[in-house]
């Protein structure tokens, strides 16, 4: 199965499950769970079931192409089910199946990790999933978001698309993933073709290039805008926003310009955003539709 | 009858099964007694999937219970006019009974209070009810609508009394007679017919449950060793790894996997570490050193055997070649370069950053590395034995460079270790001692642990320890009661460790007067002595009593001294008089040294302080004058053997003063009316503390009867 199939698979699977297919968010982020579709659905009390694929962005984590496993862009499955179906762990396993990992066939555990966000004040209880010892999804049951109990309870699956498709092709470097092939030809293009050039031109931009300057200006200032939205009570810019403050603050640890104290201090102010943030949610949409 | 009660959830954590399943006991026996129902035992059982508890012996029926209860006192029970009052009306509600049913007992009312008979079956579902509501949650969590809390979202309930279902619903959940097999390798359902833990235990077996955590970790601890055997290797799995294997598995088996031998070259520690701790396999050693071989505990069927060998291979080649990657990374960096980036990261608040730390603890293993080395010179009788000091200061200097590489970074638990092989790999002429300094400085790793091996490591961890002791007190980091967030108490317990097992020569005093901050902080640590005194005493008072089993008030009579008297002589005094309090020579020489030390005391306990010494001239009886020549050899004698660590030698010497200074007390008047005979008597006597307090503060001592 290529990289592209996985991905129409699990769309297909979770489809078919009375999930709404939604698309990545335009914005930079560390994780799927920042994409609106999750961080501010799982608040109130609607119902919610949604998934898909997010890019997402971890400065720290590049390697310039030359780590087989590292990279500081890629690519989460994500769901979202509210409120947790008490059948969730078979659905889940049902998906696995679907991608071709049969548990029959292998040694498939939930081993305890639970979640945490300080920057999103957000934290669950849950499950790293391991296939084979090998790490394949992320299982959590909300319990606080943007510093609210949630009530009902989200339950959130993300599953790592680069590991899977490295452990269903057995490739040793996600670089050797065959992203898509042709069935007439034969023909493919492999993860390498489309990712190594981002990942080394990003890696030297996020360690070596990217001003220090710019990027606090990006925070200060998007900090500044996202009051100025929460003022006029507009939710989707200031979210936009915060976003934005957490994406600039990662880059700036990338940077090393971020000194134990000032983390805690930036942590802090994109923690006080996103709070705002969801309570001016919970607020403003109580009549939001579900699905 | 017996009870069969299993709560079915999603995979609990392995950390939390004990506790769980103790409190699940706990709670219910409570309950039970609490209800006035027996049992004849109690036990639990559980896998990762569930939680069981099996009593056998609870009575069908509560009997009927008849007690007399007791209210208000009548003249509060009823009111002027005759009428019940509040408080009566209260007492009647709460015991369930009428005001024709009140009583007269001891000027109080009272009722005869029925609890009627009930059946057990009918009492149960509160009684497992309440229990599973008072358990102690270690991490509780909310599922779908809000249910909850609990450890983790619940799926079935099997709860038996006899051969009857108990009807009682848990978290939405109602109980029945099933329970379910393993989630992968079995799919029907197990039904029981009744609370019979034989049938229970058995029926989960052939569904591939091994329900009894002692059975799976003997079937793993007996696996480990016979596959290791075949092998020729030794396992590598503590006891704690173990425990978790045991928890992380209903159905345990084991296979043997392989990695790379290349990846031999990296230090085995970060390859041992990443196996135990990342992936829960068992290394295996040969001769004491890794081999590339290693168990992985699995479920599955045998067909699944290569998949999950090949992908638990796959898993461990990728996580070996980033430790490996890591190494080659960190030792691409010079040592100086880690501590320019520490000097970036702050250490403790207002302690400035770790690289100043650094700096102190050099300047500080360094001082105490030139006060010990006359006495090592002493001993070795060789003028140019003890520490070299250049080696001191280097070694002080990168033991904690590796907090800035990657390694630790992702390793935490390897700091030292790492740095071990970085210095190493830095310094051709790094040896072997220096190499452990690096790993050691960081020991006791946890109460009882154990401490650097080396003469140098030990100059180097209370340096280290020292320094970040004082540094707390001085910017206000206290312990207090149950909250010490920079485990201070432990460093101070590993200063008194340290410096006793390896019989420093130096007092606490000494210690804390080698150590420097900047002149600001200097000023806030110089105010802190006193209390950096006691703290490090009540350690010291605590190693008596643990460790050498020493008495209450024996160890009061050390501790009093023990601040100038290096701590290991201390000990030794402590000891010997532990040895010896119930030897009756023990008892006079306490009985004499408070008599002298009521007599040389001012009103207000102080040590009278008169002018000038002992004149020989003013000493006109013969018993006097004995004494004083016998003091001159005694206190000579005494010093002697303390100075050749011969405690036991002192107090014989010591003892021999008691008789002498009882005759004194007998035959002179010490308060005589001429001030120079009295005075010079009293210094006399202030001469006999002096010696006494050589040793011990004697008058500390607690005599029976």
């Amino acid at each position: 199965m290529d990289f592209s199939g996985l991905i129409h698979t699990l769309n297909g699977y979770w489809m078919e499950r009375g999930c709404l297919l939604a698309q990545p968010y335009d914005i930079e982020k560390g994780a799927g769970t920042m994409n609106p579709h999750t961080f501010l659905r799982c608040l109130g009390p609607q119902p919610w079931n949604v998934a898909y694929v997010e890019p997402s962005r971890r400065p720290t984590d590049g390697r310039y192409g030359e780590n087989p496993n590292r990279l500081q862009h890629y690519y989460q499955y994500q769901v979202v089910l509210k409120p947790s179906p008490l059948d969730i762990q078979d659905l889940y396993l049902g998906s696995l199946k679907a991608i071709g990992i049969d548990p029959a066939d292998h040694d498939i555990r939930f081993v305890e990790d639970n979640w945490e966000s300080p920057t999103l004040g957000a934290w669950g209880v849950g499950w790293e999933v391991w296939c084979d010892g090998m790490e394949v999804t992320q299982f959590t049951y909300f319990q606080q978001v943007g510093g609210f109990d949630c009530n009902p309870v989200s339950v959130e699956l993300t599953y790592g698309l680069e590991r899977l498709a490295m452990y269903i092709q057995k490739k040793n470097s996600v670089f050797d993933v065959v992203w898509a092939e042709k069935p007439a030809s034969g023909k493919s293009v492999s993860y390498r073709d489309v990712h190594l050039a981002t990942e080394k031109e990003n890696s030297t931009y996020n360690f070596e290039v990217s001003s220090v300057e710019y990027l606090t200006q990006v925070f200060a200032g998007g900090e500044v805008e996202a009051r100025r939205c929460l003022e006029k009570k507009l939710v989707h810019p200031a979210y936009d926003l915060t976003l934005k403050c957490s994406h600039a603050f990662n880059m700036l640890d990338a940077r090393g310009a971020v000194s134990v104290t000032e983390r805690q201090n930036y942590i802090g102010k994109v923690r006080t955003l996103a709070h705002a943030v969801a309570k001016l949610y919970v607020e403003k949409y109580t009549q939001v539709s579900g699905f | 009858m017996d009870f069969l009660f299993e709560l079915g959830l999603e995979e609990i954590p392995a950390r939390f099964m004990n506790g769980l399943l103790e409190d699940l006991q706990k709670q219910f026996l409570n309950q039970l007694k609490t209800a006035g129902l027996q049992c004849a035992s109690a036990e639990t059982l559980g896998t990762y999937r569930r939680l069981t508890l099996f009593v056998s012996d609870i009575p069908a029926e509560k009997p009927e219970l008849r007690k007399l209860a007791k209210g208000p006192k009548l003249a509060q029970a009823k009111d002027a006019g005759g009428q019940w009052t509040p408080a009566a009306l209260g007492f009647a509600k709460k015991n369930g009974v009428t005001y024709d049913q009140f009583k007269e007992v001891d000027g109080c009312v009272a009722a005869e209070v029925v609890q009627p008979a009930e059946k057990t079956l009918a009492l149960l579902p509160k009684l497992i009810e309440a229990a599973v509501k008072a358990m102690h949650l270690p991490i509780a969590m909310y599922w779908n609508a809000h249910e909850g809390p609990f450890v983790r979202p619940l799926h079935w309930l099997l709860a038996l009394y006899g051969s009857d279902i108990v009807p009682v619903t848990l978290f939405g959940i109602q109980a029945g007679r099933e329970t379910r097999g393993h989630r992968f390798l079995s799919s029907a359902a197990v039904s029981l017919s009744q609370a019979d833990r034989e049938t229970y235990i058995r029926k989960l077996a052939e569904t591939h449950v091994l329900v009894d955590f002692q059975v799976r970790w003997g079937r793993i601890n007996a696996e480990i060793q016979q596959k290791a055997a075949e092998l020729g290797a030794q396992p590598d799995c503590p006891p704690a790894l173990l425990q978790e294997l045991a928890y992380i598995t209903e159905e345990p088996k084991l296979l043997v996997a392989s990695f790379e031998a290349s990846f031999l070259s990296v230090p085995e520690e970060i390859l041992i570490l990443t196996m135990q701790k990342n992936q829960k396999y068992v290394p295996l050693k040969k001769n004491g050193r890794l081999t590339n071989q290693f168990l992985v505990l699995y479920e599955g069927r045998d067909a699944a055997v290569p998949n999950i060998r090949e992908g638990n291979e796959r898993v461990l080649r990728a996580r070996l070649a980033d430790a490996a990657f890591f190494v080659a990374e960190d030792q691409k960096v010079p040592l100086d370069d880690f501590l320019t980036t520490l000097g970036r990261t702050s250490f403790i608040e207002g302690l400035g950053s770790i690289r100043q730390k650094i700096d102190r603890n050099v300047a500080l293993a360094s001082a105490i590395a030139k006060s010990l080395n006359p006495k090592m010179a002493k001993e070795a009788r060789n003028p140019n034995a003890g520490f070299k000091l250049d080696r001191v200061e280097r070694v002080a200097k990168y033991a904690k460079a590796d907090l800035a590489s990657q390694a630790v970074f992702e390793f935490p638990e390897l700091q030292g270790v790492m740095g071990k092989y970085y210095y190493a790999h830095q310094f051709a002429d790094a040896d072997a001692e220096e190499m452990a300094v690096i790993e050691e400085h960081w020991w006791p790793k946890g109460a009882g642990a154990g401490l650097p091996s080396t003469a140098l490591g030990a100059v180097v961890a209370v340096a280290d320890k020292l320094d970040t002791l004082c540094g707390c007190f001085a910017v206000g980091k206290i312990p207090t009661g149950s909250s010490d967030p920079y485990a201070l108490r432990r460093a101070a317990q590993a200063i008194i460790d340290i410096v006793d097992t390896f019989k420093w020569e130096l007092g606490i005093a000494h210690l804390l007067s080698e150590v420097k901050f900047d002149s600001e902080l200097n000023e806030k640590f110089q105010l802190q002595s006193q209390n950096l005194i006691d703290f490090l005493t009540q350690r010291f008072e605590h190693r008596l009593k643990n460790i050498y089993k020493i008495d209450h008030d024996i160890a009061a009579a050390i501790l009093v001294q023990s601040w100038e008297r290096p701590v290991y002589r201390g000990v030794e005094a402590a000891r010997a008089l532990q040895k010896r309090r119930d030897v009756s020579d023990f008892k006079s020489i306490v009985k004499t040294a408070i008599r002298v030390e009521r007599i040389t005391l001012d009103s207000d306990g102080r040590p009278l302080m008169l002018p000038g010494f002992v004149e020989e001239e003013w000493l006109q009886e013969d018993e006097e004058k004995k004494l004083w020549k016998l003091l001159q050899e005694i206190k000579m004698e005494v010093s002697a053997a303390l100075a050749n660590s011969l405690p036991d030698l002192a107090l014989d010497k010591l003892f021999k003063l008691a008789s002498p200074v009882e005759i004194f007390f007998e035959k002179v008047l010490v308060n005589h009316e001429d001030q120079n005979l009295r005075e010079n008597r009293i210094k006399l006597l202030m001469e006999v503390r002096n010696v006494f307090k050589e040793i011990a503060d004697f008058e500390k001592v607690v005599l029976p009867g």
